[in-house]
Formats: structure tokens, C-alpha cells, sequence
């Protein structure tokens, strides 16, 4: 009996649908075939699918079971087959009929029970949009996979509930849908509030002017001047996730495995910190079905480089272009895909192997062409991408030990309502567009969004020759000046704005 | 093609033939003219240049290309380097002594210097021939021969081990005055200032010093550092002061001065553009002349 499924196949932060044909004949030699380019975990799901039968008490048919995953020329992976060939399998030894609007997904146990699956989103996703009503999947996948609305999950806990389900019509153990917006464990007891770090008030004020416009943003400093602990208070700043953007950022961590069992919708923006030992690849992403890398699951949130000159030079120039476009397009099996990469660059660096180059107590014990041999690290193309430059300077002790100092430091949430409110300023004047912050905004849209009165203007012409500045970094001082006077909540650019945000252009290869 | 002077013509420097082991043949590039080698002096000092060394050679070398002092140094990056450019962009003369043959530029990425060296009328100046390299033992060689050129040695900023202790220790050796400019206690490139000090050398503190020991009219510039900025308000003059006294970054400003960070950065970038502050990694000072 030829049993037909429909299931899906990843690709990238995409998937495309794959039919999951189960023949069981009754004649010919018994043998069990998975065909359709499986992968190593699909072609081991025949011993997980005959153990898990048996001990549910099946008697696993002696017959010859072929079973193909259609079309055949995509290369499939993932365990999540193990489930609807299971429910072949079963159509045949126990006459069941089910609807050809549900999907199965789940990996099998040997003991008949459904194990976590990574990807639950995706598919329940993929359901919604190709009209499939029912999706039966592992209880564990439950709160990741009900975040899509519209469709009926069915959780299952083992194979047993599975037939149960079947004989009677009834529903074992579904939980109670009352769907609730829980941050999916990423409240990382790491994030420090802007409360708890003493004075660099420079810095805290980029760290907002980034958050509210998207800028990208470059800390320079000798080692122990806080440049982490204000990176890592950075998400906190951040304006929260609309609706839209938590399914987009859930849907590429649960396809990338980065999700545990029980954990439901993303709502926390995604800071991510990779190692500078990552490889090219895992930045920008690859393999044979595209794995996203870290600039995609930074996807919404933030990118953070510590110690930017320790990154080898290949990653570093891959940033380029998603910087540019906000996504990564490559090509697998034919067919151009997309993964979004739309993040915020934070990076932090030394200005020498030693680190003590410009600070102001601690000698640096590196030579003048070490020094310059380490600020070449940091190329002008990456350079000319970052929006924002300062210098971190470690704080005189009396600035931390200074007893008669009462009043903390302003909140993170304080500095929060700001940026949100600057956001909502963006939303309202981009409206036409597409575009969401300021760092998107094209040389067009400077034009037209950016103006300036005319002291402002004066300033500006004088600071080009002053300063020798780029063309490209003329628009980046508009788009940053643009943020400030947002920030500002004023329409147009004023001097005051303008002066602010040239004070930000530092380059950090000048002397010091 | 490059030039040559043997030590009988009459063209060869008269200092240089006076030093106990003169090169019997120099090499040269550029346009050698009568008077080049009278009034040198020898502006010499760290690879590893901070803004304050920064900012005396501008204010120093600029003086001495106005008065017509020769600007003698060794092309290396840094002081050196930075002590030809100024040289060069103020109109002066200079003298570019390399480790090496004079056809190779060496460091190769300072040929825009080089080529603005020759276009100035500066000369080029070595005693190997041309394709020789520079390895280890030609530059203090090389040294030798920009301390024995010059009337005066002037060192800006010099580490402990500064290569530049190797040229003021031949200006001692032949008896040419030897200048210094004070720097910061605390810093790395004023230890081997300091220790140049304990061996004799002199003080400079303006270009005037050494203008008056080389017997050079003054040039008519101020030195002084301005005392107010014309035509601004009094919040602004309170930034000036204060960064007159001592270099501060954006973060002590705002402790000092109780002012909002947003009104002190408008202040500053008003400073800056105006020319009467400069800044560099994340600090400013009140900038001479």
C-alpha cells in the first residue's frame, strides 16, 4: 500500500515542501529503503522507526517498505522524517486514515516516545501559509510551534498517542493554548543596565544614538576601559520587537537549532558575540543546505565584535556586504536564496598587540610600526561602514570610588523610552518606504529627509575642508545628525545636532 | 639618475668634511645649490610620534622653512618624516639622509614624501651607491651623517632606546650643539629626552631658541598661545581656558564644567572648526599660534 505524506525540507531560513511517499508491498524481499538524497540522520531513522514501532507494540510488517522523499534531486537532512515514515508504516499495519491537510513532524525515540525537534516554527509556518489545518508534532515543539495562529497543533508525546488518537478522535495531553508572549530564555543574566556603569557618559550617549538610529558603532581603548560592559548593556536600550519581527527572528533560531524544549516566541532582540577564531562561514553562513551564520541570527539585534583586529581578515571584509544590503544572497541547488541579515555592528578593539596604546597612565610596549601594522587591520571599507567612532578611555578611580556621588547613573529603561520614541519619529517619516531606521537611508533619501538650516549648512561646508571629510562620510554625519535631532524630536537638523554628531566621526587610526 | 660628490669638490658640505670618518663620495637626488648645506639643522625623534610631538614639529620645522634654516633629517616615519612634510609644505628646504641608495625609497609607502622632497628643491642624500638596501647597520651610519651635516641637532620625543640617541650622541661626539624639547615625565618617548639632559644637551622650548643659537632673524609670527577666542561667548572662553591649563577629554569637560554634554560637544566642534583646539583619540588640546 502506497502511503503519501507531505513534509517539508529546509533551505537556508526557508523551506520548500517535500513529499514523503511510504510503499509497503507485500511481495518481494523484506527490506527497508529511504531514497531521495537522505542524509546520514534520515538513512539511521529506519532502525529509530522499526524500535520505536516495536516497542509501541507494533509488530513491524515483514514486507518491502520503499520510501521516498520527492522531488529527488534536493539533498534532505534533519531527524524530523522519522515521524511521518512512521505514520506510513502504520497506515499500512493498522488501516489508518488521516486528513491530507496535516502535517507530521518529529523524531522518534526507541522507545516510541517524540524527542525535541529543531525547526517547529518553520513548519508550522509553512502549514499556515500552504493552507494545511492539522500539524501533529513532538509536546516539546508545542510552545515554539503555537505561535503560528490559524493552524491546529497537535502535540504528541508518544507514538502511542498518536494511534489513540486515531482509534478514538480524542486528544491526549494537549495543553492549554493560551498563547503567551515569554521571553524564549534569552534574558542573559550577562545584560547590564546602563544604572550600573559609572560615568563614560560619551559612550553611553552613542550606545543610544546607535540604538535609536541603527547605527553601526566602533569602541577603540586600552583593555579594561569598559568597552564590553557597555556593549553588553547595549540590548537593553534597545526598542522592544514588534509581532512581526519576534516570528522572523524565532523562525531562524528554530530552524538553527539554538531553541530548547518548552521555549515558545523570541521577544528579546538577539545580541550575539562570536569568538574572532569564527571562520568566514560561520559568520556569513553555508553549507550544503545553508546553515544561517551568526549575521543572521543576529538578524533584528546586534552584532557584537569584540576585539575587531583579532578577526581574521576574510570574515571581516564578508561583513561588507550585508552591512550594505541587510541580507546574504547565495545559490543552493539552482535556486537564489536569501537569508536576512538586517543587525546592528557593534565592535570593540584595542589600538595594539599590547592594548596600552592611548592610555593614559600604562605604557604601551609596542613599536611605532607595530602599532601601525595593527591599525591596518581595521580596513577602510569596513571602516567607511561604521557609522560611529570613540575612543574609550578607562575611568580615573576617583570617578568609582567617589563616596559623595549619590545619584546612579540614568536607567537603561529611561534611555529605552527615548530611543523608542526616536524610532517612532523614523516609522512616521519612512512610511513610503521600506526602509526602518536611519543607518538605512540612501544618498536619495539623505537628501530629501536631511535638511539643514543654514548656520547648520555653513558648519558643515566648513568641516568638509576642515576635516577632509568623504563624500561617504559627509552622508554618514547627516544620517547621524539626523538621529540626534530625533532623538531631539526636532524636524530639522540644527547646529547643535550637526556639532554633536561630527564629534562622533573619530577615526581611530590617527595618533593619540 | 642620481648625482655624486666626491669629498675634494667644493661642493661637499664643510661640516660633514670636518667629522672623523667622512664618506669620501655622497650620493645625492635632487638640485644641489650653493648656500643648501650652510644653515642646517638636524631635526631628529621618535617613530612612534604622540600628538605633542605632533604639534612641536609643526610649530617648530614651520618657523625654521620661514627663516631659511635647512631642515636635515632621515626620512624615517614619525618626527623624521613629519619634520620634512612641514618643511616642505611651509616652503623650506630640506635634506633627506637615507640608509640606503638613493633611487630606493625606503619605507616604500613614504613616496609621495619622497617625491614632494625633489619637487621642492630638497635634496636626497646618501653615502651608499644606488641600489644598495638599508639593513640594520646602515641606518646608525646613516646617523652619523645627518648629526655631522647640521649646525644643531634638535630631538623631538625619543624613547629609552630611540635611534635618535644614536644621532644626538654623534652631535655631542662632534661638538655641535644639541637641542631637546621637553616632554611629559610620565611618558615613554620623553625618557630618552631626559636622559640626553643628564649628557648635556640644551633645552629648547621655542623655535626661538634655536634660531637665536643658529643666529637667524626671527620670522614675524606669534608663539603665544592665544589668550581668548574672538568674538565668543563667555561658556565658550571657559572651554578654552580649561583646555589651555591641560589636555581633557569630553568626560572630564563635563565634570568640570557643569554643562550638558550636548551644549560642551557644540562648543567643541565650534573650537575645533575654528582652529583654536585640535583632538585626538578622545582628547583635546589648545592648539599654538
Amino acid at each position: 500500500m502506497l502511503t503519501k505524506l507531505k513534509s517539508v525540507a529546509y533551505l537556508g531560513v526557508d523551506c520548500i515542501g517535500v513529499d514523503v511517499e511510504v510503499n509497503v508491498a507485500p511481495r518481494g524481499m523484506p527490506c527497508f529503503d529511504i531514497v531521495g538524497l537522505p542524509n546520514k540522520e534520515i538513512a539511521e531513522s529506519k532502525q529509530r522507526v522499526r524500535t520505536a514501532l516495536q516497542n509501541s507494540g507494533i509488530v513491524f510488517p515483514s514486507k518491502r517498505i520503499t520510501v521516498n522523499l520527492a522531488p529527488a534531486d534536493i539533498p534532505k537532512e534533519g531527524s524530523f522524517y522519522d515521524l511521518p515514515i512512521a505514520v506510513g508504516i502504520l497506515a499500512d499495519s493498522l488501516g489508518l486514515t488521516f486528513s491530507s491537510k496535516a502535517l507530521f513532524f518529529g523524531e522518534l525515540s526507541l522507545d516510541g516516545s517524540l524527542r525535541y525537534t529543531r525547526g517547529s516554527l518553520m513548519l508550522a509556518l509553512y502549514a499556515h501559509d500552504y493552507g494545511y489545518d492539522t500539524v501533529f508534532l513532538p509536546d516539546t515543539c508545542f510552545e515554539e510551534a503555537s505561535a503560528v495562529k490559524n493552524v491546529r497543533i497537535l502535540p504528541l508525546r508518544s507514538l502511542a498517542d498518536l494511534i489513540t488518537f486515531f482509534k478514538s478522535g480524542s486528544v491526549i495531553g494537549t495543553p492549554n493554548r493560551s498563547h503567551v508572549r515569554t521571553d524564549a530564555g534569552h534574558t542573559d543574566s550577562r545584560r547590564s543596565d546602563f544604572s550600573s556603569i559609572l560615568g563614560h557618559s560619551v559612550a553611553k550617549r552613542c550606545l543610544e544614538i546607535a540604538a535609536a538610529g541603527g547605527h553601526s558603532l566602533l569602541m577603540v581603548g586600552p583593555p579594561g576601559s569598559g568597552k564590553t560592559l557597555l556593549a553588553q548593556s547595549f540590548p537593553s536600550i534597545l526598542p522592544p520587537m514588534t509581532d512581526t519581527e519576534c516570528i522572523e527572528v524565532t523562525k531562524i533560531h528554530s530552524v538553527s537549532g539554538n531553541f530548547s524544549a518548552g521555549q515558545s516566541l523570541m521577544t528579546a532582540r538577539p545580541f550575539r558575540t562570536p569568538n574572532h577564531t569564527i571562520t568566514h562561514i560561520g559568520m556569513i553562513g553555508g553549507g550544503v543546505n545553508l546553515y544561517p551564520g551568526e549575521v543572521t541570527l543576529a538578524h533584528r539585534g546586534v552584532l557584537f565584535l569584540d576585539e575587531l583586529a583579532e578577526f581574521p581578515r576574510n570574515v571581516i571584509e564578508a561583513l561588507r556586504l550585508p552591512l550594505e544590503a541587510g541580507e546574504v544572497t547565495t545559490n543552493r541547488h539552482g535556486k537564489t536564496l536569501r537569508l536576512p541579515a538586517q543587525f546592528t555592528l557593534l565592535a570593540a578593539s584595542n589600538l595594539c598587540p599590547c592594548g596600552y596604546y592611548g592610555h593614559p597612565t600604562i605604557r604601551c610596549v609596542c613599536t611605532a610600526n607595530q602599532v601601525n601594522l595593527y591599525k591596518k587591520k581595521f580596513s577602510g571599507p569596513i571602516l567607511d561602514r561604521i557609522d560611529l567612532c570613540i575612543n574609550v578611555l578607562p575611568l580615573k578611580t576617583s570617578e568609582y570610588t567617589d563616596s559623595t556621588i549619590k545619584t546612579l547613573p540614568e536607567s537603561s529603561q529611561e534611555v529605552q523610552k527615548r530611543v523608542t520614541v526616536a524610532r517612532h519619529v523614523q516609522q512616521e517619516r519612512f512610511k513610503k518606504s521600506n526602509i526602518v531606521t536611519n543607518s538605512e537611508m540612501k544618498n536619495d533619501d539623505i537628501k530629501c529627509y536631511c535638511s539643514l538650516n543654514n548656520s547648520a549648512q555653513h558648519m558643515l561646508t566648513q568641516a568638509v575642508s576642515k576635516y577632509n571629510l568623504s563624500t561617504r562620510a559627509y552622508f554618514k554625519i547627516l544620517r547621524i545628525a539626523r538621529t540626534i535631532s530625533d532623538l531631539d524630536l526636532c524636524v530639522d537638523i540644527g547646529e547643535k545636532h550637526l556639532s554633536e554628531a561630527l564629534q562622533y566621526r573619530n577615526n581611530p587610526t590617527v595618533v593619540s | 639618475m642620481c648625482g655624486e660628490i666626491s669629498i675634494t669638490d667644493s661642493l661637499y658640505p664643510v661640516l660633514l668634511r670636518q667629522i672623523p670618518d667622512p664618506p669620501k663620495v655622497l650620493y645625492y637626488k635632487g638640485h644641489i645649490e650653493a648656500g643648501i648645506f650652510e644653515n642646517c639643522l638636524a631635526v631628529v625623534g621618535s617613530r612612534k610620534m604622540s600628538l605633542y610631538g605632533k604639534r612641536v614639529v609643526e610649530s617648530f620645522v614651520s618657523d625654521f622653512a620661514h627663516v631659511g634654516i635647512t631642515v636635515v633629517s632621515g626620512f624615517m616615519y614619525g618626527i623624521d618624516a613629519l619634520s620634512h612634510s612641514v618643511a616642505v609644505k611651509n616652503g623650506g628646504k630640506t635634506i633627506a639622509v637615507l640608509p640606503c641608495g638613493v633611487d630606493i625609497v625606503y619605507p616604500s609607502y613614504q613616496q609621495d614624501l619622497y617625491d614632494s622632497i625633489l619637487a621642492s628643491g630638497g635634496v636626497l642624500l646618501s653615502e651608499l651607491p644606488c641600489g644598495f638596501k638599508a639593513t640594520n647597520w646602515t641606518f646608525p651610519k646613516r646617523n652619523r651623517l645627518v648629526a655631522g651635516l647640521a649646525k644643531a641637532t634638535l630631538v623631538i620625543e625619543a624613547g629609552a632606546n630611540s635611534g635618535s640617541l644614536i644621532t644626538a650622541r654623534f652631535a655631542l661626539k662632534y661638538d655641535s650643539k644639541l637641542f631637546v624639547v621637553p616632554g611629559d615625565v610620565f611618558a615613554e618617548n620623553s625618557d630618552g629626552i631626559y636622559q640626553l639632559v643628564r649628557e648635556g644637551a640644551s633645552l629648547a622650548t621655542t623655535a626661538c631658541d634655536i634660531r637665536s643659537f643658529l643666529g637667524v632673524q626671527a620670522f614675524d609670527m606669534s608663539m603665544d598661545v592665544t589668550s581668548t577666542v574672538v568674538g565668543a561667548n563667555i561658556r565658550v572662553q571657559e572651554v578654552y581656558s580649561l583646555l589651555k591649563k591641560q589636555r581633557m577629554g569630553l568626560e572630564e569637560l563635563v565634570m568640570c564644567t557643569s554643562m550638558s554634554f550636548v551644549e560642551l560637544s557644540s562648543i567643541i566642534t565650534q573650537l575645533e572648526l575654528t582652529g583654536y583646539i585640535v583632538g585626538s583619540g578622545g582628547l583635546y588640546y589648545a592648539n599654538k599660534t
